[in-house]
């Protein structure tokens, strides 16, 4: 019994190789999705998981700074037995994070990179420890470092080689800025995200002695906390904040909190593959509904063959296996090819997004639960697929099997045969349209099937347009290139003129101060205060702002502005119910005090802008008792400077201060744009081949479904030949056919691709800036794909339609 | 006279139709013993294939019973009768029905497979053995299409036969092949009736019917014996009626 079961299911599946071909291919890629795309998220997580120790991540991380030119900074072990007795606070650990200079001994120019060093020494780590990969750790004084495995990678830098390293430290005017040779004492792993903006290829680690030595840095630039519990550090952070800024010359700048039990790297590629997943999913779902065409197509041709078979002794449920057998028989053939292809590809794209999420895949891995996942539903999806019309199928009776004559009762009845029959049209469209109304069922799941590809296709189209307007709309309103921090306070107006002195191509240097502050009564939409937001200071009194301020409501802040005026984003004026004319109160860096809203912008980060001396006046950025700016906004003479020419001035600009003694930290917005615009594209491009990948399963089902009118209507067509009908209308009636469902699909992928977008912006916690915005470029390039493929799809069956001969058809009878 | 194999009594068919109830079968009575050959004949329309799905349990009567060996087919249930036609019944089409993906070997494998007959390692021994006393042994891994009609008919008979059923039935079995093969067919048939089957088949080949031992004539709905002069008398009077309509035409 099993074996005629059997031999029927391959006779049948290799006797229409064409038709196996199509429907396993597009199981094959939702399977091949499906796999590979989860490999990629859980080969990252369980990298991530395996690497991060929940215990040892730190809840707040804080950005340190001084004023003033000569401070007098408590020690190391002072400041950290006074941030380690306030309350709640288990292990506190501080950090140098400072520029490094560095080339291979003999080549020519310094690379940037960064200098890293922990108080604790670097073995004894107890928050977000480093991994010795090789080597030791380096001895202090000795003129020994260790690099991150990334540099050692991106430089091929072992155990022993030298590097030179520039002693900014020790660089003044007339000395130059001398050098040093300094020799690798091991290679470290650090898997945590250290500090924002600190590319692990090209980070070294020292000890803090020497990281002071080479940077000249003395105290702590960043200050790392774990609290007994989240909930505690939410509670405490500010109160630290206060402690610090009152009882110690620090000024913390900034200061985030962090729930180790939901760490941001984790979460992020768990949400990334899966949403990636659930698409590779809805791939294979709509290569389902290939199937049930396809099958029931089957069950239908072969409604005589049912009935002998149950002449011969068949039983109903012979016939159900047989018939599931055969959808069984697409999956096997489209699921080990996609598993076995989907291995390696979901290792190279972990391998590949690695970087972006900040870990390493060196060794191949697999992920098995991926693996039992794409099998499972790869051959689920078919199978469940098939039950309808197989079961319709084992219902048939032989009687009815045997005095089929295949003609549809209802043909030509119905009000839309009626309404086509009416149409003043050409017979070809008349007979397109009407073969669209009679194989409806048919042809509504190939229309869903294209309506869910067009819906994800425009939907993420939808989604990429909101993060361009969102990225565009924030990169428009910063007019400038260059941030400058110094590391100690300067006299802004001594740096401003030696930069207008010796630089060529500054259009202007303004003032600048940075804060993270708190608003009372502000929520973030994200959930929760715990981000703070920044309150940027810039000078008002100059005809060129640095900020493009987009203001929905108020003015700008102007000379004549009231010192406390303050501008705030549309997110905060909705949290908070206010308007322009109310007031708020602010507190951060030990102050708190009330502002006057006068603007309320549309910025899509919740942010605030200042008069940059009121915040100096506000955080303690002070020289020689007078407000003072900690940093410099510089913005270049040429329109749209690219990333590169912007690092040439920074170099120029470094150079210049370095000769000066000033050592700082430079911010490229340019490059900082590209960075963000090659991460969204290359999301981008994962999301659209994954849109892709559906569509492509959307269009093998119409080409299966309109090759399947094609061969079922072989005796009309041989009677519309032999009647004198050229090829071109009979490839036009087929050819609309596709249209037709095509563009239907078009209609109901609408509000699926809005839907759509809707979720993946909600599953990737883009957050409250990337509200969706339904651009209407978004329906017009999903229209123009749904004709290109519903041509293309159609095109195939079409021409080969018209190229039957009435010889070729009558040898079928 | 033998013992009764089959036993139709009171057989009634009646279709409903939009033009009123029509009565194709009314009230058929039959006896036919073991081993014997018949052929049934009639005109187009008078219920020869009706009829013949009683007997296989295709289709159900209206009212009247069928007895086939001791079953009363018209009673059982669907399931059953499923199993019984396997083990019992070898059914030969117009159209030899083979399936066309499967080999031909494979498809007089089918059935066995389907009732679970004889050992499974014998099956294909037996098959081949049909095939070969069919003499078309040497087709038996090409798949049908690539054989011609009369000989997908013999493997149609090699199919029927798999199970080594007690009841032969085809319904125009003859009708799609040339004289010579038809005759094979029919001598086939013969040859299964002297060894104990039971033998049906339609025909209209009154040349083929002439050498059958038992003709029974379906006509307005009931059924009786009929003569081989009887029958061929029919004919004429069918063929005159014909040249008439042509005269005055
Ligand atoms: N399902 C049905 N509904 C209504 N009438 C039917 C149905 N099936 C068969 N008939 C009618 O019953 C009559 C007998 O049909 P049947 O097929 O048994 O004739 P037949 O003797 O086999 O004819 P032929 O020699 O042409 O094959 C015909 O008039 C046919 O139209
Ligand atoms: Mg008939």
């Amino acid at each position: 019994m099993l074996k005629t079961r059997t031999r029927k299911i391959w006779g049948d599946i290799l006797s229409r190789k064409g038709r196996t071909a199509l429907v396993s291919m597009s199981i094959f890629i939702g399977v091949l999705g499906v796999v590979t795309l989860f490999s990629m998220g859980d080969i990252l997580v369980s990298r991530l998981e395996h690497d991060i120790q929940k215990d040892k991540l730190s809840m707040v991380k804080m950005g340190l700074t001084t004023s003033e030119s000569e401070v007098v900074l408590p020690s190391g072990d002072e400041f950290l037995q006074l941030v380690s007795a306030q309350p709640g606070v288990e292990t506190a650990d501080g950090q140098i994070t400072s520029q490094l200079y560095f080339k291979e001994p003999g080549s020519d120019d310094f690379d940037q990179g960064s200098l890293i060093a922990y108080f604790t020494p670097m073995n004894e780590l107890q928050l977000e420890p480093l991994q010795l990969v090789e080597g030791d750790y380096p001895a202090a004084g000795s003129k020994q470092l260790t690099v991150e495995r990334r540099m050692a990678d991106t430089y091929d830098l072992k155990v022993g080689d030298a590097l030179a390293l520039r002693m900014v430290s020790q660089a003044g005017e007339g000395i130059g800025i001398p050098e040093e040779t300094w020799t690798i004492s091991g290679i470290v792993f650090q898997p945590y995200t250290v500090v924002d903006n600190v590319k692990m290829s090209s980070t070294v680690f020292t000890t803090f002695e020497d990281a002071q030595y080479i940077s000249g840095v003395q105290g702590f630039t960043n200050l790392q906390i774990r609290y007994t519990d989240y909930e505690t550090a939410q509670a405490e952070s500010s109160h630290l904040t206060n402690v610090i800024s009152t009882e110690t010359p620090y000024i913390p700048y900034i200061s985030f909190v962090f729930d180790p039990d939901e760490n941001e790297q984790i979460s992020e590629a768990a949400n990334i593959s899966s949403v990636l997943g659930i698409l590779g999913i809805v791939a294979l779902v709509v290569s389902g509904f290939l199937v049930v065409n396809v099958v029931n197509s089957i069950v239908i041709e072969q409604k005589r063959q049912i009935g002998v078979m149950k002449s011969l002794g068949a039983t109903g449920w012979d016939n159900v296996v047989i018939y599931a057998g055969i959808a069984l028989g697409y999956g096997l053939l489209g699921v080990v090819p996609g598993v076995l292809l989907g291995i390696p590809a979901g290792y190279f794209a972990a391998k590949g997004m690695a970087g972006n999420m900040n870990t390493i895949v060196d060794k191949f891995d697999f992920s098995a639960t991926s693996i039992m996942m794409g099998v499972v539903i790869g051959l689920a999806v078919p199978v469940l697929a098939a039950l309808i019309p197989v079961f319709n199928g084992s219902r048939v009776k032989i009687l009815d099997a045997m005095t089929d004559l295949g003609i549809d009762s209802s043909y030509g009845k119905g009000f839309f045969a009626r309404l086509v029959g009416r149409l003043p049209l050409p017979v070809t469209i008349r007979q397109g349209l009407s073969n669209v109304s009679q194989k409806k069922g048919r042809l509504a799941f190939t229309m869903i099937t294209l309506a869910i590809a067009a819906g994800a296709f425009m939907g993420i189209f939808a989604l990429f347009s909101s993060v361009d307007r969102v990225l565009d709309n924030t990169f428009d309103t910063y007019n400038v290139e260059i941030l400058v921090q110094p590391d100690q306070q300067q006299d802004f107006a001594t740096v401003r003129r030696l930069i207008e002195d010796h630089i060529e191509g500054i259009q202007f240097v303004q003032p600048h101060n940075g804060l993270q502050v708190e608003i009372e009564g502000y929520e973030s939409a994200e959930g929760g205060a715990d981000y703070g937001v920044s309150v940027e200071g810039y000078d008002p009194d100059t005809p060129l702002s640095p900020f493009l301020i987009d203001l929905k409501d108020g003015v700008q802040l102007s000379e004549s502005s009231d010192p406390n005026a303050i501008i705030i984003t549309l997110g905060i004026a909705d949290s908070l119910g206010k308007g322009v004319g109310d007031t708020m109160v602010i507190t951060g860096a030990g102050s708190k005090r009330e502002v006057t809203i006068v603007g309320v912008s549309t910025f899509p980060f919740d942010g605030t802008w200042m008069r940059w001396d009121t915040v100096a006046e506000f955080a303690g950025y002070t020289l020689n008792g007078q407000p003072a700016a900690r940093n410099l906004l510089i913005k270049l003479d040429e329109d749209d400077p690219t990333a590169a020419e912007t690092a040439d001035v920074i170099e120029d600009i470094n150079e210049l201060l370095l000769a000066n003694g000033i050592t700082a930290t430079y911010s490229n917005f340019p490059e900082f744009i590209e960075q963000i615009t090659t991460l969204v594209r290359g999301f981008q491009i994962i999301f659209n081949v994954t849109a892709g990948l559906i569509a492509l399963v959307g269009a093998l089902g119409l080409l299966t479904a309109i090759s399947m009118s094609v061969f079922e209507r072989q005796k009309e067509i041989g009677v519309m030949r032999s009647i004198g009908a050229g090829s071109i209308s009979v490839a036009l009636q087929f050819l609309t056919e596709g249209l037709i469902v095509g563009i239907l699909a078009w209609v109901v992928g609408l509000p699926i691709s809005y839907g759509l977008s809707q979720l993946i912006t909600a599953a990737l916690e883009l957050g409250d800036a990337f509200k969706l915005t339904y651009p209407a470029s978004a329906p017009i390039a999903g229209v123009i794909g749904m004709l290109a493929i519903t041509a293309l799809a159609s095109l195939y069956p079409s021409i080969s339609a018209s190229r039957k001969t009435v010889s070729d058809i009558l040898r079928y009878q | 006279m033998a013992e009764s194999f089959i036993t139709v009594s009171n057989l009634v068919k009646t279709y409903q139709t939009p033009a009123g109830p029509l009565n194709i079968l009314r009230g058929i009575n039959l006896d036919i013993c073991k081993g014997d050959f018949v052929a049934l004949i009639g005109p187009s329309g008078s219920g020869k294939t009706t009829f013949l799905n009683m007997l296989t349990a295709i289709d159900t009567p209206t009212s009247g019973e069928i007895t086939i060996g001791g079953v009363n087919i018209t009673q059982a249930k669907p399931r059953k009768l499923t199993k019984w036609r396997a083990r019992n019944v070898g059914i030969v089409f117009q159209f030899f029905q083979l399936l066309p993906t499967i080999s031909v070997a494979d498809n007089v494998i089918a059935p066995m497979d389907f009732a679970n007959v004889w050992k499974s390692g014998e099956r294909r021994g037996r098959a081949l053995k049909l095939l070969g006393y069919f003499g078309i042994q040497d087709q038996a891994y090409k798949t049908p299409d690539m054989l011609s009609g009369g000989q997908q008919q013999r493997v149609a008979l090699a199919r029927a036969l798999a199970n080594n059923p007690a009841l032969v039935i085809g319904d125009e079995p003859t009708g799609n092949l040339d004289r010579m093969s038809a005759r094979n067919v029919f001598d086939a048939f013969r040859r299964l009736s002297e060894r104990g089957t039971t033998v049906i088949i339609v025909t209209h080949d009154r040349e083929l019917v002439r050498d059958v031992p038992k003709v029974f004539e379906i006509n307005d709905g009931l059924i009786g014996q009929t003569t081989l002069e009887a029958a061929a008398r029919r004919r004429t009077q069918e063929l005159q009626a014909l040249r008439q309509m042509q005269v005055f035409s």
